[in-house]
């Protein structure tokens, strides 16, 4: 589908439609049963019953606002990634980069800054470093190939692991429950004032992206290509490079390890709006946000009164998908 | 001994509960200010041990909600549940409009603690984790809840029991022991647990005091270097097969074969559970400890 701004304009309306939709029934679905009428009701501001409302706003909407941000944080960061790296399997967590943001957040909070703003910037020193050594290994070809990326992913996410490992180890136990946190996505501790320090991150780092898409697309056609139509290519990559591993390092450090999401979701989009980067960003930020909204509400609703880590969907969800990718054709789309 | 608890259990349940009317701000166990709304009519507990606690002190008729296994005693189990300890569903506590939840410090996560707070409820929370300061505590929240005078009964019985025991173990030679939390992995009790400092009053001396960590995981190696005189098990896993780990125990390599060496259960509630019947659970480990002060007692008699 070509990017012009109809075609834009459409598919972003019919997305985020969607959302919505999904969150009207995620607000309606927990382990109090609630009607749809009454969260219409609650959001037009009429009056329900007050442990109804209570339970719609305190515990429901921040979950649901930061388990939409992270989604679409996450999958713009896939777009994006897959883009750099010109591989349609790179992705935040196969990557190592979100295992590398936690290890900053863990050591963060184990060395008493428990704060979300100081977890928040050592997620992202952590998932700089990680791209680091990402770069280190694509630098001399620019693009990566599927066994080497995999090869590096699995690396940095040991290392990283071993790091987490260490400092449980060594952690107090106090403070144990709270690492345990970071090792498996889970969004059963959202506030609102997470979602206040989430939000902005993704709607700049987003419409960042967004601005830098046309660039985007070039460097997919290629380095040498992208250089001639004037794009300074080592440039614009540092800048997408670090504007993703912010946006990861934010996103786990306020919801943990959510693995296949920044995967599923540019595959999807990309089946459904193609190649253009200035349709794919803004579309994986809105179906994102879509995608772990739903995986969230099947964690907190399939085991009820008990909950599971929204990771475990999203693994359950991705790897099959991983694998589908690997052995099928998915991996060569940009072969040459 | 336990008949005497067995008596005023059976005494405080069948006074009719009528909790007194107050209401106010009262400081709970780890420094909040709460108000309470009185009189209160619906009280959620977070842990079995407040639900135990709560029925001792003849208030089951206030309990709407509390978490999984509490089940003792039986009419416990027919209280609506809220979710487990470390994770209630704080959705399902809101629901029940409660006017004031019982949490507990060591056992609950503090994210509960602060959402429910945040929901506008009114949340006490205990620090059951000291056998000694468990009568104090358990009349505060006897208060809170508007019991007072049976809080004093039940706090003034702990107290006498547990002095009693005390007195009865204090010239006893410490006992060098291994107390089993978890059997696989192997988790043990460190000094600053209610099973550590239980085991420090009654003369035992802990091996796992040395270790780091609450609950620290022991090797074997550590253990059979610690050399126990007594190991006991009091294994929370569920369908544990205890003989099966009596056996290891009893049969281990470099301690099984040491004179002297005992291996012993004891049920996991009484201990575990800082609750009512926590006395209990400390006269039958004091008893697993020193055998010999037990016996001489009967034939005081």
């Amino acid at each position: 589908m070509r990017a012009t701004p109809k075609t834009l304009a459409c598919s972003m309306i019919l997305l985020a439609v969607l959302l919505a939709a999904a969150v009207l029934v995620s607000l309606g679905a927990g382990t109090v049963y609630t009607p749809l009428a009454t969260v219409w009701k609650w959001l037009l501001g009429e009056p329900v019953e007050t442990s109804l409302a209570v339970i719609l706003s305190n515990f429901r909407l921040p979950r649901i606002i930061l388990a939409a941000l992270a989604g679409a944080s996450l999958s713009m960061c896939g777009t994006a990634f897959q883009g750099l790296l010109r591989n349609p399997l790179a992705e935040p967590f196969i990557l190592g980069v979100s295992g590398a943001a936690a290890a900053g957040a863990v050591s963060c909070y184990i060395s008493g800054f428990t704060g979300p703003e100081w977890t928040a910037i050592s997620a992202f020193a952590g998932a700089g470093v990680a791209i680091l050594m990402v770069l280190g290994v694509s630098r001399r070809s620019g693009r990566m190939d599927t066994t080497t990326m995999i090869l590096t992913g699995v690396m940095i996410n040991a290392f990283f692991t071993a790091v987490i490992m260490f400092l449980i180890s060594v952690a107090d136990e106090h403070k144990l429950q709270a690492i345990m946190f970071w090792l498996y996505g889970d969004l059963s501790g959202a506030t609102l004032k997470q979602a206040r320090l989430l939000g902005p991150v993704v709607l700049l780092g987003g419409l960042m992206l967004f601005f830098h898409s046309r660039k985007l697309n070039l460097l997919i056609a290629g380095e040498h290509t992208a250089a001639a139509a004037g794009v300074q290519v080592e440039k614009t990559k540092l800048l997408l490079f670090l504007l993703a591993s912010l946006l990861t390092g934010v996103t786990v450090s306020l919801s943990g390890l959510i693995g296949f999401v920044g995967l599923v979701v540019p595959h999807l989009v990309r089946i459904a709006f193609g190649q253009d980067h200035r349709l794919q960003i803004p579309a994986a930020g809105l179906f994102g946000a879509f995608f772990l909204l739903i995986a969230d509400t099947f964690a907190r609703t399939i085991i009820g009164p008990a909950q599971l880590p929204v990771g475990v969907i999203t693994a359950f969800l991705g790897v099959p998908f991983f694998l589908g990718l690997m052995g099928g054709k998915g991996s060569h789309w940009w072969s040459r | 001994m336990s008949k005497s608890l067995g008596f005023w259990l059976l005494l405080l349940a069948t006074i009719q509960a009528s909790p007194e009317s107050w209401a106010g701000q009262v400081t709970d166990e780890i420094g909040r200010t709460i108000t309470i709304s009185s009189p209160l009519k619906r009280v959620v507990v977070l842990t079995p041990a407040l639900s135990e606690t709560l029925f001792a002190l003849g208030l089951e008729a206030m309990l709407v909600g509390a978490t999984s296994h509490s089940e003792y005693p039986e009419r416990a189990r027919r209280i609506p549940r809220v979710g487990s300890y470390v994770s209630p569903s704080l959705e399902i506590i809101v629901s029940l409009k409660p006017d004031l939840v019982i949490a507990d410090k060591t056992c609950n996560p503090p994210s509960a603690v602060y959402g429910l707070e945040a929901a506008g409820i009114s949340v006490y929370v205990t620090n059951f984790d000291d056998p000694q300061r468990l009568p104090e505590q358990v009349l505060r929240l006897a208060h809170v809840c508007g019991a007072t005078e049976s809080g004093r009964i039940m706090a003034e019985d702990m107290r006498r029991r547990f002095g009693w025991l005390a007195g009865l173990v204090r010239d006893a030679d410490e006992v060098s022991t291994l107390m089993v939390l978890g059997h696989a992995p192997l988790i043990s009790a460190g000094a600053d647990t209610l099973q550590g400092k239980l085991l420090n009053l009654l003369r035992g001396k802990n091996i796992a005091a040395s270790a780091p960590g609450r609950w620290p995981n022991l090797s074997l190696e550590f253990v059979i270097q610690a050399r126990p005189e007594l190991v006991v098990l009091t294994a929370m896993e569920i369908n544990a097969d205890l003989r099966e780990q009596v056996r290891f125990w009893r049969t281990l390599p470099g301690l099984g074969a040491r004179p002297g060496y005992r291996v012993e259960m004891v049920e996991s509630d009484l201990i575990n559970r800082p609750g009512p019947r926590l006395i209990i659970g400390a006269e039958t480990l004091a008893r697993v400890l020193h055998p010999a002060r037990f016996d001489l007692e009967g034939l005081a008699r």
